[in-house]
């Protein structure tokens, strides 16, 4: 009983422990968002701003256009999510359930491109964007991860194969074609797997730095990393500004955390334990 | 296995034909339509790395240039964050070939630029429009600029000088220090300051001295026992020549025995650490002086660098540069005209902390303007700093010796190797590199 009692305290305190070194960057951080310049960088360090600049936000908000930077992650976000829960979810399907020749070649070959580093294919990609004259626009950031996702079709693949192959049986003797099985049976029973593989999608191309860097020239199109960036150059850093910024912008993440927390950490199992 | 209807087929062309309809909504402005509302007028893009504040000065310059130009209109395309993160831009549209009219890079790679013929030779245009050299300051012109060819123009200069924290001098008791370059602090001064200066122990501890730690910050000290880090021609590294290993034995004196010097890997951003109060004295560019700036707590100012058997201090400009194969090299040169141009160069100093004017007039009708809130003799410090400038050796690969010489320093300010074996190590692994230079890559 008291051994029970005291490893439960350990692990409370353990967790509490982990809990305080996850949370104070993020307290630093909207601590610093008060603070002046050199405050945010004197030592010994104050948790409290002292005094407590309130300007940092508006200021943040009016050198540079966060509201435009916001809407334009957004967007390319949502519509990386939606695009590529359904292609990977389509080419999962054909993987897991459809008979065809060269079905597990392919698909090892889908695998292989994981190894592919993101840099190699930057410059034929640009090349290639350039010449259907989309620099400068949001569609190279949207294009390549719908089509383009290697992680997520291996995620749903996985998921789909643990899905009974009798509930596709008793569909197709009703009458059911591959599309009405994957809308009507297959979708339905995996939304765990495609809220997970949804959340790692927006928050991969929310944090996306280096496509935009690359893709964007017009500040009325740049994403909120981009924007951020702003506030730091090898000239010195606003860092006041960046940390109102960066508390600003984490609002949407810490809401789509909130939101799909379990289907997270699932989904952190099912890519972990399953795969 | 069933087919799929033709019904559901026809649905989903439908939908396709929607979403192609959509296309140009969810992706922005394309190109192609933003050029309809164009007028006659050539567009110019002028492009360099930035921080936020300093895009409205860029926008003030193109308005300049807008406003003597009914043939080109310029605007200016930000890269946020890091020359390096730039530099990974340029190249991909140099890959592409789509670059911008002009750029403005760092000095790290100007001999790359050049190297690899990626910059345009602006001579011909200079001579076609009798640029006047002789308005400019011709010292920050080398490197860009020989008998043939002109590579680029240089932009603000900046140079190093010695910050020192005042109240913790008048504290200290020790006297303000001189501001003529010939009298500065030799080593042995400098490092009895420092001491000095040095309190304390534990987290709070106060530091006489500290500056990055990387070689363009340590070169001073180099320089200052007449070594270097590379041979002339770039031919081989220095570091472990008699002179230069007398300065990295004073650094590693400086920081292991006199202890004035905090670790460099732990506190590896002296500026903040200066700015926080616990730094005397830090060796940085002028480039610090928008920070250093918003300081409250103590007043701070500026000596030239410790002297030892020479005088010198790092010069460090960037340039303006034409990429090849811009569409309009002709214009490409009037813009960058205007924006070395007298009505420019006074905005700049007007408006910002962008280093000292090439051209000579703005920097003497500007004095007073120079490196606010310094006063006379701090702003005479920078301006004498020219005269004891020296650059430092990048050479077209310097990119790839970065990463070399930085975990070196890492291993040196954690006393896991001598001055010795730091010259020896660097030596081994960058001569094989800098005997594949070509003779006109040594030449740059």
């Amino acid at each position: 009983m008291i051994l029970d009692l005291s490893s439960r305290l350990l692990f409370h305190v353990v967790m509490l422990a982990g809990c305080v070194v996850v949370l104070v960057p993020f307290v630093w951080m909207i601590s610093s968002s008060f603070k002046t310049a050199a405050d945010v960088i004197a030592f010994p360090p104050s948790w409290l701003p002292n005094p407590i600049v309130m300007d940092n936000y508006p200021q943040s908000l009016s050198i540079l256009p966060m509201g435009t930077a916001y809407f334009n992650s957004f967007k390319i976000s949502t519509l990386d999510t939606i695009g590529g829960l359904i292609t990977c979810s389509m080419a999962a399907y054909a993987f897991a359930r459809l008979r065809f020749p060269g079905r597990d070649g392919l698909f090892f070959v889908i695998l292989a491109t994981l190894m592919i580093p993101q840099e190699v294919s930057l410059i034929p990609l640009y090349i290639l964007f350039k010449q259907i004259h989309m620099i400068d626009t949001h569609w190279p950031l949207i294009l390549p991860p719908v089509f383009q996702n290697p992680y997520g079709i291996f995620l749903l693949r996985q998921f789909f194969r643990t899905i009974p192959v009798e509930l596709e049986e008793a569909a197709r003797i009703d009458g059911a074609n591959p599309w009405t099985i994957y809308t009507r049976i297959i979708l339905p029973l995996a939304v765990p797997a495609l809220v997970t593989l949804g959340i790692f999608i927006f928050l991969y191309n929310w944090n996306q730095f280096l496509t935009p860097l690359i893709y964007l020239n017009s500040t009325e199109n740049f994403t909120v990393p981009l924007l951020l960036s702003s506030y730091l150059s090898d000239y010195g850093s606003e860092w006041g500004l960046l940390m109102a910024a960066c508390t600003i912008a984490m609002a949407p993440l810490i809401v789509v955390y909130a939101l799909g927390q379990r289907y997270f950490i699932e989904g952190i199992a099912l890519s972990g334990l399953k795969g | 296995m069933n087919n799929i209807s033709r019904r559901d087929a026809l649905k989903a062309a439908a939908a396709t034909a929607l979403g192609a309809g959509a296309l140009p909504l969810l992706g922005g402005v394309t190109p192609a339509l933003a050029r309809s509302r164009n007028d006659a007028a050539v567009q110019l893009k002028f492009t360099t790395a930035g921080g936020a504040t300093d895009v409205p000065i860029y926008n003030g310059l193109a308005k300049i240039f807008n406003s003597t130009h009914s043939d080109a209109q310029a605007t200016f395309q930000e890269v946020p964050g890091s020359w390096e993160n730039f530099n990974q831009k340029l190249l991909t549209e140099v890959a592409a070939n789509s670059v911008p009219d002009v750029i403005r890079h760092a000095i790290i790679y100007r001999p790359s630029l050049i190297a690899n013929g990626y910059v345009q030779d602006l001579m011909p245009f200079a001579e076609k429009s009798h640029f006047n050299f002789d308005s400019y300051y011709s010292s920050p012109f080398g490197g860009y600029k020989d008998s043939k060819h002109l590579w680029g123009v240089p932009c603000g200069i900046y140079t190093m000088a010695l910050y020192y924290n005042k109240t913790m001098f008048k504290h200290a008791g020790i006297p303000l220090p001189p501001t003529d370059w010939s009298k500065g602090y030799d080593w042995d001064q400098f490092l009895a300051v420092a001491k000095k200066l040095t309190t304390g122990h534990g987290p709070g501890k106060v530091y006489g001295f500290s500056t990055d730690s990387d070689l363009r910050w340590w070169i001073n000290f180099i320089w200052q026992a007449g070594g270097d880090f590379l041979s002339p021609g770039y031919g081989r590294s220095t570091l472990g020549d008699p002179a230069a290993q007398e300065a990295l034995n004073f650094i590693h004196d400086l920081i292991f025995k006199y202890q004035v010097w905090p670790n460099p890997v732990a506190f590896n951003n002296p500026g903040n650490l200066f700015v926080s109060g616990r730094l005397g004295m830090t060796i940085d560019g002028n480039w610090q002086i928008p920070l250093f700036k918003t300081i409250k707590n103590f007043e701070w100012g500026v000596m030239p660098l410790p002297h030892h058997k020479h005088t010198y201090t790092g010069v460090y400009i960037d340039g303006w540069f034409v990429p090849k194969g811009v569409p309009h090299p002709e214009l490409s040169w009037e813009l960058i005209s205007s924006l070395v141009g007298p009505q420019a160069e006074d905005y700049v100093v007007q408006q910002s902390d962008l280093g000292i004017p090439i051209l000579k007039s703005a920097a003497v009708k500007n004095k007073a303007l120079l490196f606010n809130p310094l006063g006379p003799a701090g702003q005479q410090v920078w301006l004498d700093a020219l005269n004891y400038g020296h650059t430092f050796p990048y050479s077209p690969i310097y990119s790839q010796l970065d990463p070399i010489l930085a975990r070196n320093l890492d291993l040196f300010s954690l006393n896991k190797i001598t001055p010795k074996q730091f010259a020896q190590n660097i030596g081994a692994a960058i001569d094989p590199l800098l005997a594949k230079l070509t003779l006109a890559q040594r030449a740059i």
